[in-house]
């Protein structure tokens, strides 16, 4: 394989610790105004890693000296500041796995908004992809994920994530997590699409809820990890010293006591998953509404290829099932490829087959091109859905193949096996998300990146199956030792809880107004899915890319000029708003990303640009945006510090 | 004309300026050439998937092997014991889904649903 692209942890070195205007000037980039974001030329320089040599004695003795502050301050511990050395938001694989490795060497704490299980991890039920077959090789795995990645990815993220996952499934299996294995004895490895090998490890059809167990188990077994859960983080803590940025903690929301809880740590893993709830229809479960992706655009970390949003074609869509769902549905029901494989045709509500139109293979186009299509007939024609139909195959077979449609599908007033299954795209999987190195770092000392949340540079223009759980695994490990190096070295004593200001809890409103600010933040969240779904959905163009951008603009200010009217402060809390800024901040970096790719490639396609540019081979970067034109949504709640 | 157009808008993108192969031109727009044959790949992988599962076994050198030996034989024993676990006859897996393979479209489901892909 060519040298096919740069050192994507490079560019990191170069640019990411410069944020000032003036210096990218210098670096030859176009001056960036505000909220614009560019693509970048990266070139070869040596990796940033931001590790340090020490012999071992000035290991132990730091080690020591830290852990005697980390427990000293313990002692501090009250209801509203918690000291830890290691902080980890998010409880799915990534931060699970990083915790079991750091509690060796310090003191952790993991919050997570919800239950601990509740996370995108829960839901990955396929499997963990990696080179475990013997006829199998890296380069094999690499040249798979680079192809489905359209030649976006980073080489070398590439090469490190396969060459280093098979020794973290194994280790998987040492923790306790069991996957399917054959009378031999050896995993037994299924096959993807995309994949020109077996390399899919899996257990039965719960992988991911398998490998939360094991991972949650261990964590509970573990006396130096403490669990937070409903603690709703809110913004990272973070201060500017010689102009570099550095976190120091989180500020979180106890959501079942309406407490502000301070987390106060020398190191900090963001591990908090996607941002599916930007759009109506989405695999995500309720949490994924991309707050570590928000927290972190507003601490000052650089973020990238956001326009790459994975959807699913075919979903079950409730606006066409006769009985409708009593409640909105919490994630999205998948329908299988297989259903089309079995013969399924694909129709628009006026029952005309569209798939041959947009290619040869019809219902057996790949996936990407489905949904494009599938998308392509619902903005022309307006509709809310399209059909696909299997009811003129065997009814035995239909129930025997696809007994989970059907009950589903039989539940809400629809017989498969009569009429056509009304279905919808997805929102499934975030390709980009904060700028991470080869060790999960990010251009904000302290702050550590792994999971969904992370563009590490694996999965590029568009990831491939199975990858996502992988990714997770491996660079929640990479963490590990530099997270280590940089607590021995950081500093941090009582007087940092009085740096930043309290949030201010929204419990202090009136019943009444609170209740119609969260009625009216539930209005917002409908619009902004309307505005997402209908520009910035999988079929784009400049037009609607700009419409949604002003769109999403007014809908925001009208949005934040209620709460302020109604008495909310800027450094006021609560779920439902805090989310909703969150959904802002990510639909708006979504928007900007895709505005600055004048190409189609993987995921992103764009009418105006529909072909693919080798000139525009790059990851598009978003760098941090001048403080004094932000709105609530992209302003942390408290100011910038200086450090000392 | 209309149908013209609708393939323009997804026909294989070809790249402008200088041209990587055209091949990979192609691959990288569409998500994968795996798909271009789904239902004889099917069939084909559960072949491949037991020659190789004979080929590694008689290699026996894989270390993964030698841990999941371990436990697929308390395993083992204990389906044995309890007739509980389900060996799929085709493939050889243990303790896996029943029903047709999960993948053999490409994506992972069951009855119907999809849950990766």
């Amino acid at each position: 394989m060519a040298n096919l692209m740069n050192g994507f942890a490079s560019l990191q070195c170069k640019a990411m610790v410069h944020v000032h205007k003036g210096h990218m000037q210098a670096l030859g980039m176009a001056c960036l105004s505000p909220n614009r974001c560019v693509q970048l030329h990266i070139s070869s320089t040596p990796h940033f890693i931001g590790t340090k040599i020490v012999n071992a004695s000035q290991q132990h003795m730091r080690h020591r000296i830290n852990s005697i502050r980390a427990s000293s301050l313990s002692c501090l511990q009250d209801d509203a500041t918690k000291y830890f050395d290691f902080v980890v938001i998010g409880s799915g694989v990534a931060g699970l796995r990083y915790a079991l490795e750091v509690s060796k060497h310090g003191s952790v704490a993991i919050i997570t908004k919800a239950e601990p299980h509740e996370s995108n991890t829960n839901y990955a039920q396929g499997g963990v992809s990696a080179v475990l077959c013997p006829s199998d090789s890296v380069e094999s795995h690499m040249q798979d994920t680079i192809v489905a990645g359209a030649y976006l990815c980073d080489e070398e993220t590439v090469r490190v994530v396969c060459t280093e996952g098979p020794e973290r499934v194994k280790e998987l299996i040492a923790m306790g997590a069991s996957f399917d294995h054959g009378e031999d004895g050896r995993l037994h490895l299924a096959r993807e699409g995309g994949h020109s090998h077996n390399r899919i490890v899996h257990s039965a059809d719960m992988t991911g809820r398998e490998i939360e167990r094991a991972l949650l188990q261990a964590v509970d077994n573990d006396d130096n990890i403490s669990l937070f859960g409903h603690h709703f983080a809110i913004d990272l803590l973070t201060c500017q010293n010689n102009g570099e940025i550095y976190c120091y903690g989180v500020d979180s929301l106890d959501t079942e006591t309406q407490k502000a809880v301070r987390f106060i740590s020398k190191v900090t893993l963001l591990a908090s998953g996607g941002a599916g709830h930007i759009y109506p229809t989405t695999t995500n479960p309720p949490v994924a509404t991309g707050d570590g992706i928000a927290m972190s655009h507003r601490a000052q970390a650089v973020i990238s290829n956001m326009e790459f949003v994975q959807f699913h074609p075919t979903a079950l869509s409730d606006d066409g099932l006769p009985i409708k769902p009593a409640k909105t549905r919490e994630n999205a029901f998948l329908i299988t490829e297989a259903v089309r494989g079995d013969g399924g045709i694909i129709y628009n509500q006026s029952m005309e087959r569209f798939m041959p139109l947009y290619d040869d293979r019809a219902e057996l186009a790949p996936r990407d091109v489905v949904a494009r299509s599938i998308d392509d007939q619902l903005k022309k024609r307006g509709e809310k859905y399209v059909l696909l139909d299997i009811s003129h195959r065997p009814r035995e077979n239909v129930l025997a193949h696809f007994p989970n449609i059907a009950a589903e599908c039989l539940r809400h007033g629809l017989d498969i096996t009569q009429q056509p299954i009304p279905v919808v795209p997805a929102a499934h999987y975030m390709c980009g998300g904060v700028r991470a190195g080869l060790h999960g770092e990010t251009n904000v000392k302290g702050l550590y990146v792994a999971g969904e949340v992370a563009c590490t540079g694996l999965h590029g223009a568009n990831r491939l199956a199975s990858n996502s759980l992988l990714e997770a695994l491996v660079f929640a490990r990479r963490a590990v030792q530099p997270s280590i190096d940089h607590m021995f070295d950081a500093v941090v004593d009582p007087s940092f809880a009085k740096k930043w200001a309290r949030p201010m809890l929204s419990v202090s409103l009136r019943d009444s107004i609170l209740s119609d600010i969260v009625e009216r933040t539930k209005q917002a969240r409908m619009e902004l899915h309307s505005i997402m779904w209908e520009y910035v959905g999988i079929v784009r163009s400049t037009n609607r890319l700009k419409h949604a951008e002003w769109k999403i603009s007014d809908l925001e200010s009208e949005w934040e000029q209620f709460l302020f009217k109604r008495g909310w402060k800027p450094t006021m809390v609560g779920l439902e708003a805090c989310e909703m800024r969150n959904l802002f901040c990510c639909a708006k970096l979504v928007v900007k990303s895709a505005l600055a790719r004048h190409e189609s490639r993987g995921l992103h396609f764009t009418e105006d640009f529909p072909f693919l540019e080798e000139s525009k081979r790059k990851p598009t970067v978003i760098f941090p945006t001048n403080i004094q034109e932000l709105t609530w949504s992209s302003k942390p709640l408290q100011k910038r510090l200086q450090c000392k | 004309m209309a149908t013209n157009h609708l393939r323009r808008l997804f026909a294989p993108a070809l790249s402008r300026g200088s041209l990587p192969p055209p091949v990979l031109s192609r691959l990288a727009f569409f998500s994968s050439t795996a798909f271009t044959d789904q239902a004889a790949a099917a069939g084909a992988e559960a072949e491949a998937a037991e020659k190789k599962g004979a080929a590694a076994s008689v290699a026996g050198k894989e270390p993964a092997a030698e841990e999941k030996g371990g436990d697929a034989g308390a395993r083992k024993e204990e389906g044995e014991d309890e007739g509980g676990e389900y060996m799929n006859k085709a493939t050889g897996e243990i303790g896996g889904p029943r029903g047709p393979e999960p993948t053999r479209y490409g994506d992972w489901e069951r009855g119907g649903r999809c849950s990766d892909f």
